[in-house]
């Protein structure tokens, strides 16, 4: 078990009268990379702005490297941050810019060179220290922005949707040499996207916010499979849920049938999720192999190519979402059955709020 | 796509003149534009200098009390200059990197010494600090003489800093406070982080601002004349050589001498200092963060700073008022009107002003518009040329500009001195670099698209021009509106030459009222001319129901 490296115990923030970051707390380990995922203005850059300290919490404690920092002024803390605008010194070379911090610290010329060197080298931008931010493309001076960043060796990298302004291409390239970076330095990273995909292929862990609640925190797998508010579930990926009546078994009452949970639900109403690719259709219902079996009628199916997208409608009028991969030439039409295995659901009991 | 663009971008002069052709609006227009520049800028300016003789030159560089004149106001307005410009900058940064208590107040004050000429300094100086100063003479009971050039230097000091504050907040401003943030990430605090990254970042737009104040203290004709007493600088001089001598050659070598070295610093500052400015690249402004906050003893060692800065201006303000309304202040406290009666509803010098400013305003603010139209979206030959004769002005001290009209209309079929034409000429060729300014930067941040759309849907250049830009354009017009009529109101070495008997203005009349000693009738002009200015705005804020805060500019 690594340590703990940061930790954020009940943060709070308001900005004028409106709270914007309710009671958040969450640990992080040393060398982990964390990422915070939630809509547009659910408070990721406050958070991160909070640990760097351009923010200060109106009440909470943040405690980075066994010592707590919430009062302690920007730069007295070792936190270097992407910005997402990379907010690069205009006036320096490349150079002078991943230098500066490391002259601030006073540290021998010889010791700035090399490690400038270094981090150039890392961020593949041998040989263009002697240029200017303004003569650089979008794509190198985000590399300029993180080397800057990563020189210093931070108690903890900040990275603020530093991808948001490359091109999807690009973006995932970068994606994946940061990531692979991150790990050889054994950096502890947090950083801070929009985008599920990025953060589900990269973290170690996810913290999923909305309006300034954390949600969940857990790695990749836990909060696709598992997540534990019903915003969570529809937020990853896509799912169906379903208000389903428990009682206190594996059984939840759906309407006038019953459907098979793959835990035991108190009893009163709980949500059910289903992914759409867990779902299977079959025209008879002695083919349908699994728990839990409907009757649905087809109202509308999409082709994507690699799958198929149906939109089903069931005896109660509600309607499901199914996915099904590898298709082939068979498209269902019609009245048909849909089934789903028991231990594919995940039962929601929080509502999250 | 390198191709597609490249073809696109098809310049050359063939191409733009079969585009002209095609829009005989366009081309009328830019004609008309480019003799208004050849009439009003380039012939005068070439009769300026073939009028003086080798005679009149040789005698001017030889001659000692010119020398002399032209030391001292190198000397002088870059010393006021300086000044300046330091106490700008503290003021700029207290109010734009600090919390300090009473910020809308102080923004407010050090606005205020814009709303009258210059010249207000420099009779509140007299008033206070003169042979009869109140301060000197009536509570200090001093004898001592505080005008030449130390006088004048505090005057200018305080005359210049407004103009220096509000052109500093805005360099100030253009600063992304993520760059600050950035590097106090990276470790920097205190004076290192301003040394590293605020300082270098605004030094381009400091230079500029620094030129921007030379130039107008260079050309500044009042408050030498007021307090300069012997101290003898080229403005004085020339209008000595032209009023006094009435040897026009000799004022125009003169005014030539001024020019030199303006002109030197316009170059420096389009072609060097616009090059090295780093404010287009930075990202934009994070809103509600708080930038770098400095210690608790600089922050009140500013706030002390900026309470002495503002109490003096509201000294200056003072006393005005009070020489204004009381029958001889320091002797004889009663309240009269007399002098506001005389100097104010009585004179037709504030309606002049008035009107030629207004006049001036809506030319300037027209102007404006209508050149950076030409010059940012349509592509025509000649379109470096109109930019740099928009720009020109800036670089030109009002005694010149004045000089040059005067000799090239004062005959002939043009001939128009004596007339409030020539004042409004004058006072439009100065202020059309703010109006062209104002459009410019309006104009580049509306989405080229959106006239795209507009000439897409049939519409022509004129009918894009009325019905999109100009409405989207308001904000920025009504700025630059309001500015052209306060700065045409209050300039003094523009008109200095071009107002005749019939049609004199209230600026030159506190000058000359306050020159001659009647203290009390040039207060009470200097009153209601700040009156005067504030119920135009009053009134431009109802009509054209802008946003606008003349105190945010
Ligand atoms: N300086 C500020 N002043 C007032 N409200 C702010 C400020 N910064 C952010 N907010 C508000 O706080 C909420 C969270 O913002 P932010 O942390 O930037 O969201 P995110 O980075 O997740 O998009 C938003 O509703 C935003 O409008
Ligand atoms: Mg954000």
């Amino acid at each position: 078990m690594a340590e703990i490296v940061m930790e954020l115990k009940n943060i709070n923030k308001f900005f004028g009268s409106t709270q914007v970051i309710h009671d958040v707390s969450f640990q992080v380990k040393k060398g982990d990379f964390v990422t915070l995922l939630g809509p547009s203005g659910c408070g990721k850059t406050t958070i991160l702005r909070m640990i760097a300290g351009f923010y200060e919490p109106d009440g909470g404690s943040i405690t980075l490297a066994g010592r707590q920092i919430e009062h302690i002024p920007p730069y007295a803390r070792n936190t270097a941050m992407v910005f997402q605008e990379y907010a690069l010194f205009p006036h320096m070379t490349v150079y002078e810019n991943v230098a500066y911090g490391l002259h601030v610290r006073h540290l021998d010329e010889s010791e700035v060179k090399k490690r400038v060197e270094d981090a150039l080298k890392l961020m593949q931008l041998k040989g263009m220290g002697d240029r200017y931010p303004n003569q650089m493309s979008g794509g190198q001076q985000q590399r300029v922005a993180v080397a800057r960043a990563l020189v210093m060796k931070p108690d903890v990298l900040l990275l603020d949707e530093p991808l948001s302004n490359l091109d999807a291409k690009l973006r995932e390239s970068v994606r994946v040499e940061l990531r692979a970076i991150q790990r050889d330095m054994g950096l502890t990273t947090i950083y801070v996207t929009h985008d599920q995909q990025e953060a589900l292929s990269m973290s170690d862990s996810v913290i999923i916010m909305q309006k300034g609640h954390l949600h969940q925190q857990g790695t990749p797998h836990e909060i696709y499979f598992a997540p534990r508010t019903p915003f969570v579930a529809d937020f990853i990926g896509t799912t169906n849920l379903v208000e389903v009546e428990g009682n206190d078994a594996l059984i939840v009452s759906y309407g006038d049938t019953t459907l098979m949970a793959d835990a035991v639900c108190p009893a009163g109403t709980v949500t059910l999720s289903v992914r759409p690719e867990s779902i299977r259709l079959a025209d008879t219902e002695d083919e349908a192999e699994a728990e839990n079996v409907l009757p649905v009628e087809v109202s509308y199916s999409m082709f994507l190519g690699e799958k198929v997208r149906y939109f089903l409608k069931d005896a109660t009028g509600r309607e499901w979402l199914a996915d099904i991969f590898d298709p082939g030439r068979r498209i269902f039409e019609g009245k048909v059955w849909m089934y789903f295995r028991a231990d594919r659901t995940h039962v929601i009991t929080e509502s999250g709020e | 796509m390198q191709a597609a663009s490249a073809g696109r971008e098809q310049t050359g002069w063939a191409s733009e003149i079969r585009a002209l052709r095609r829009e005989p609006q366009l081309l009328l227009a830019i004609g008309l534009l480019f003799l208004m520049f050849a009439v009003f800028i380039i012939y005068p300016f070439i009769k300026l200098i073939l009028v003086p003789s080798a005679l009149d030159w040789a005698l001017a560089i030889t001659g000692k009390e010119f020398q002399e004149a032209f030391v001292h106001t190198l000397f002088s307005s870059l010393l006021s200059t300086a000044s300046a410009m330091v106490m700008g900058f503290l003021y700029a940064y207290a109010m734009n990197y600090t919390d300090l208590p009473g910020r809308r107040f102080f923004q407010v004050v050090a606005l205020l010494p814009s709303m009258a000429p210059t010249v207000v300094s420099g009779l509140a100086f007299i008033m206070l600090f003169g042979r009869r100063g109140f301060i000197t003479y009536n509570l200090l009971d001093l004898k001592v003489d505080l005008y030449g050039w130390f006088g004048l230097w505090v005057v200018q000091t305080i005359a210049f800093f407004p103009l220096a504050y509000i052109t500093i907040s805005g360099v100030l401003k253009s600063i992304s406070p993520n760059l600050e943030l950035a590097a106090q990430n990276l470790g920097a605090k205190g004076f290192y982080l301003f040394r590293t990254v605020t300082l270098r970042l605004a030094t381009p737009g400091l230079a500029s601002a620094f030129l921007l104040v030379a130039i107008n203290s260079l050309a500044d004709f009042g408050n030498p004349m007021l307090v300069g007493a012997n101290y003898h600088v080229l403005a004085t001089e020339a209008y000595a050589q032209v009023v006094g001598a009435w040897n026009l050659p000799m004022g125009a070598v003169l005014s030539v001498f001024l020019v030199i070295p303006t002109l030197i610093v316009f170059f420096i500052q389009r072609y060097y200092l616009e090059k090295n400015s780093y404010v287009t690249v930075t990202g934009k402004p994070v809103a509600g963060l708080t930038r770098v906050t400095v210690s608790p003893a600089v922050r009140w060692m500013l706030f002390a700073f900026c309470c002495f800065i503002s109490l003096s201006i509201l000294l200056i303000i003072g006393v005005v008022c009070l020489f204004a309304f009381t029958r001889t202040f320091g002797f004889d406290y009663t309240f009269t009107m007399d002098y506001f009666i005389e100097g104010v509803l009585q004179s037709s010098s504030l309606k002049n002003s008035w009107m030629a400013s207004m006049t001036t305003a809506v030319f300037t603010t027209l102007l404006g518009i209508a050149l950076a139209f030409l010059t940012l979206r349509r592509r025509f030959p000649g379109r470096a040329v109109m930019d740099f004769l928009a720009m020109l002005p800036v670089s030109l001290p009002g005694t010149f500009i004045g000089l040059a009209l005067i000799m090239a209309f004062n005959s002939g079929p043009l001939e128009m001195t004596g007339t409030l034409v020539i004042v409004v000429v004058g006072m439009t060729l100065r202020q059309l670099p703010v109006g062209y300014r104002q459009a410019v930067s309006g104009l580049s941040q509306i989405e080229k698209s959106l006239e795209q759309a507009s000439t897409n849907l049939g519409a022509d250049s004129l009918t894009t021009f009325w019905k999109i830009i100009v409405p989207m354009l308001k904000n920025s017009l009504s700025v630059s509106f309001v500015y052209s009529f306060m700065r045409s109101m209050n300039t003094l070495s523009t008109v200095i030459f071009l107002i005749s008997p019939e049609w004199n203005l209230a600026s030159i009349n506190i000058m000359s009222l306050a020159n001659q000693g009647f203290l009390t009738v040039a207060s009470a002009t200097a009153v209601g001319m700040m009156l005067t200015i504030f119920l135009t705005f009053g009134l431009a804020k109802l009509i054209l129901r802008d946003q606008i805060n003349i105190f945010d500019l």
